[in-house]
């Protein structure tokens, strides 16, 4: 399927499909191997709201990432609990229909104030338009991935939870989250400044 | 038809002030354990790392299937009925209680003395870091008594701790290593912790203690029989004595077939909640208010501690992540001497990522993407936060207490608990006064580090729930008596947290096992010792 069918594909089954866990797995088997969201259009939001400093291939990285992440994803898994309380949780619909229909926006977007597509565009009038479409969103703190309403917010929320993003904010080697020894917890974390 | 199944010994629930009192009475008498759990066995060793990836991702609970649809209580109360309970969740810190906990109305007047001290309790401290493995430092000895070393050294400070102890330094506060059941080396055939830092909920490694490593291996030696998925639902009374005879539960494969427990003791402990709302189900004719509660105070005096938090903004770099779940402790202010008026609690150290998340808006309401939120989020780390709580005991009033509700039902139709909190009027009229001294700590530390307080919070929960059922000389005013031997039932023990008198100023789990073992060794008393028969 050429690249802009594709899209065009997709767009339409998220119009067209009501909700999410039937609807998800439909989507996931028209694209076996990614998350249901368009690639190139996910690499294309990634490479604008995501730092530069990652380096396009880390950017590429970080989005293939996000797309696994999605892939694996569980509505209705129960979470874990609260602390002091019976109540259980369970993690909310697939968003992959309206993250994929949000990309679609993005497009639409692009193409009616641009006449281009969203891929084409440069960085900064892809993050014009992604600041358009978020601005009526809280976002005084980065939610849970699977919580963000729109689909930046998510692939977002997703990079500045793993330990890379704190490694690359600090710029030095803490790995948190990872097993490492216990004799190295006193030392200061290395400088990845340092280490070029 | 009915099943039963014959014992020396029937223990309710397997917490894990259960695990450590069978493991004790297994090693030490010759005697049947049969032990009954109502929740399931929990994901083997081999399934975490996969478990606690999930979590890490999704925030998805890494203990499948470990609670029982319909088994609630109304009030506080965490979710975990499996074979393990609440400490399959834990983060496994364990201080001791201090000296002063246990005799509060001698020493300054308010709430209850316990019929025990510190130091009858000490031996059975050192047991249960002992069995569980606690890494730990040796604080100050006349601020952290202890008879005999901690079993493994302490987790090393990290370098953020590290900081954060040179700043407590300057407060002239004395701080050391928060005691854990965390391995600071390999310990009892379990690794070394690697700071991977999800030990609440799931340590993937085995290097925190949690029950079921007991419950594994008194399995694989045969030394106790676990019967799961099995509710408990009443004690019954001998025809002619007021010894138990049976407990009756429920099968939760075979709810239409009732199993019998006959035993010589019957050991409940399932913990604050369930230990008293079973003695309460199990009413009868002569106990017409429930099981072992002729003194009326089954139920009744639940205790905790609340606590006052605050972030304090530091100028100091520290890296968050480099062993976040690791703390500082001082309990200078568990044993302050004399005093005018009572205020006593703990103080605990952590570094915090409070305000030095990544956002995507800043101050002005602008909109932060790409280069833009890195720049930001590195802005606000060239200072530190950190985590400062203080835990202080509520003591609580005898309607501090757990009832049943008879408008909700569990599945089968036993009502559910519902929980009440109360204190004390002494404990009422010094709440504000004790959050004020907390916060005047606070801003004094806060002080000394040219710090700024981003927020302080007090909070209304009541931690590390305690109570129901406690111990006391008096049968008039209290459940059981220093070993958990009910007042009322010569063979019906309750053993851990229902027990507690007041819920002190520290977290309370390894207090509930030393309980617990103590009383295990006063239960095996009755059955031969294990090396007479060798
Ligand atoms: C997230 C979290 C973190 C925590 N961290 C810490 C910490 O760091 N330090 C600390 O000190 N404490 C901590 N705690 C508290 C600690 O886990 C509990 O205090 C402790 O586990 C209580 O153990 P227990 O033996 O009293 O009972 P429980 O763990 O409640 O076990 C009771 C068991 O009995 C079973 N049971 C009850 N009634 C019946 C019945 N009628 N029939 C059959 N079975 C029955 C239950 O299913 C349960 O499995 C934490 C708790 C949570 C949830
Ligand atoms: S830090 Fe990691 S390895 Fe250590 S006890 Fe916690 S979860 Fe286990």
């Amino acid at each position: 399927m050429a690249e802009i069918n594709r899209r065009g594909f997709l767009g339409s089954v998220a119009a067209a499909l009501p909700v999410a866990a039937a609807s998800h797995r439909a989507l996931k088997r028209t694209k076996p191997g990614t998350s249901g969201l368009d690639d190139e259009l996910t690499r294309a939001l990634g490479h604008a709201v995501l730092p530069a400093e990652l380096g396009s291939d880390g950017i590429d990285r970080v989005v293939a990432g996000f797309h696994s992440w999605l892939e694996e994803y569980e509505p209705g898994a129960e979470l874990n609990h609260g602390y002091g309380t019976a109540d259980i949780e369970f993690t909310p619909d697939d968003p992959t229909i309206s993250w994929q229909s949000q990309l679609n926006e993005l497009e639409r977007e692009a193409q009616r104030r641009f006449q281009l597509s969203f891929v084409r565009l440069d960085s900064e009038g892809r993050r014009g338009i992604v600041r358009r479409q978020i601005s009526g969103d809280r976002l005084d703190r980065l939610p849970r991935p699977y919580r963000a309403r729109h689909v930046a917010v998510g692939l977002l929320a997703y990079f500045y939870s793993t330990p890379e993003a704190t490694d690359l904010c600090y710029q030095a080697a803490i790995g948190k989250n990872n097993c490492r020894p216990l004799a190295r917890s006193p030392r200061e974390p290395i400088s990845l400044r340092r280490r070029g | 038809m009915r099943r039963v199944i014959e014992s020396d010994i029937c223990i309710i629930g397997s917490g894990i002030t259960a695990a450590l009192a069978a493991e004790k009475i297994a090693a030490e008498r010759d005697a049947s354990i049969v032990v009954v759990e109502a929740g399931d066995d929990t994901a083997s060793m081999g399934n975490r790392h996969v478990s606690r990836r999930r979590y890490l991702a999704y925030g998805e609970n890494p203990w499948p299937d470990d609670h029982i649809d319909g088994q609630t209580t109304d009030g506080i109360q965490s979710r975990s009925m499996l074979v393990g309970g609440l400490a399959m969740h834990w983060g496994g810190v364990t201080p001791r209680f201090s000296p002063e906990d246990f005799r509060v109305k001698s020493l300054y007047g308010v709430g209850d003395d316990w019929p025990i001290t510190y130091d009858d309790l000490d031996p059975y401290y050192l047991e249960a870091e002992e069995r569980m493995g606690v890494a730990g430092e040796q604080g100050p000895p006349e601020l952290d008594p202890r008879s005999h070393p901690y079993p493994m050294p302490r987790l090393p400070l990290s370098y953020n701790l590290t900081l954060l102890k040179e700043w407590s330094d300057k407060a002239e506060i004395p701080f050391w290593s928060q005691p854990s059941a965390k391995n600071s080396r390999r310990y009892a055939g379990r690794p070394e912790c690697c700071r991977n830092d999800t030990c609440s909920p799931i340590c993937p490694t085995g290097a925190k203690y949690s029950p079921d490593f007991t419950w594994n291996e008194l399995r694989r030696a045969g030394r106790v029989e676990l019967i799961k998925r099995t509710l408990v639902r009443q004690l019954v009374l001998e025809d002619n004595s007021d010894r138990i005879h049976h407990a009756v539960a429920l099968d939760r494969d075979e709810p239409d077939t009732p199993v019998e427990f006959h035993a010589r003791a019957f050991v409940v402990a399932g913990g604050y909640a369930w230990s008293p709302h079973l003695l309460l189900l199990s009413a009868n004719s002569r106990f017409p208010d429930g099981i072992a509660n002729s003194s009326g105070a089954v139920g009744k005096y639940m205790t905790g501690h609340r606590n006052v938090s605050a972030f304090v903004s530091l100028p100091m770099k520290l890296y968050p992540g480099i062993n976040s779940s690791h703390s500082l402790v001082s309990k200078r202010y568990m044993r302050p001497g004399s005093m005018s008026r009572y205020v006593r609690h703990d103080l605990r150290i952590w570094e915090s990522t409070v305000g030095r998340e990544p956002r995507l808006k800043d101050e002005d309401g602008s909109i932060l993407l790409g280069d833009e939120v890195l720049r930001d989020w590195r802005s606000r780390t060239e200072r530190g936060t950190a985590r400062l709580r203080a835990y202080y005991d509520v003591l609580p009033a005898q309607e501090s207490q757990l009832t049943l509700d008879r408008s909700r039902r569990n599945p089968w139709g036993d009502p559910m608990p519902r929980l009440q909190f109360r204190d004390s009027k002494a404990s009422r009229d010094l709440r504000t006064h004790t959050e004020q001294s907390i916060e005047s700590v606070f801003a004094h530390m806060a002080r000394a580090g040219d710090g700024e307080i981003l927020s302080t919070r007090s909070s209304d929960f009541q931690d590390h729930p305690a109570g129901g059922c406690r111990m006391g000389d008096d049968p008039d005013t209290s459940v059981c008596d220093e070993y958990g031997r009910t007042h009322d039932h010569d063979n019906l023990f309750v053993i851990g947290a229902p027990t507690c008198v007041t819920g002190g100023c520290a977290n309370g789990t390894l207090t509930f096992v030393a309980l617990g073992l103590r009383s295990a060794a006063m239960i095996g008393e009755d059955f031969p010792a294990a090396d007479q028969l060798r």
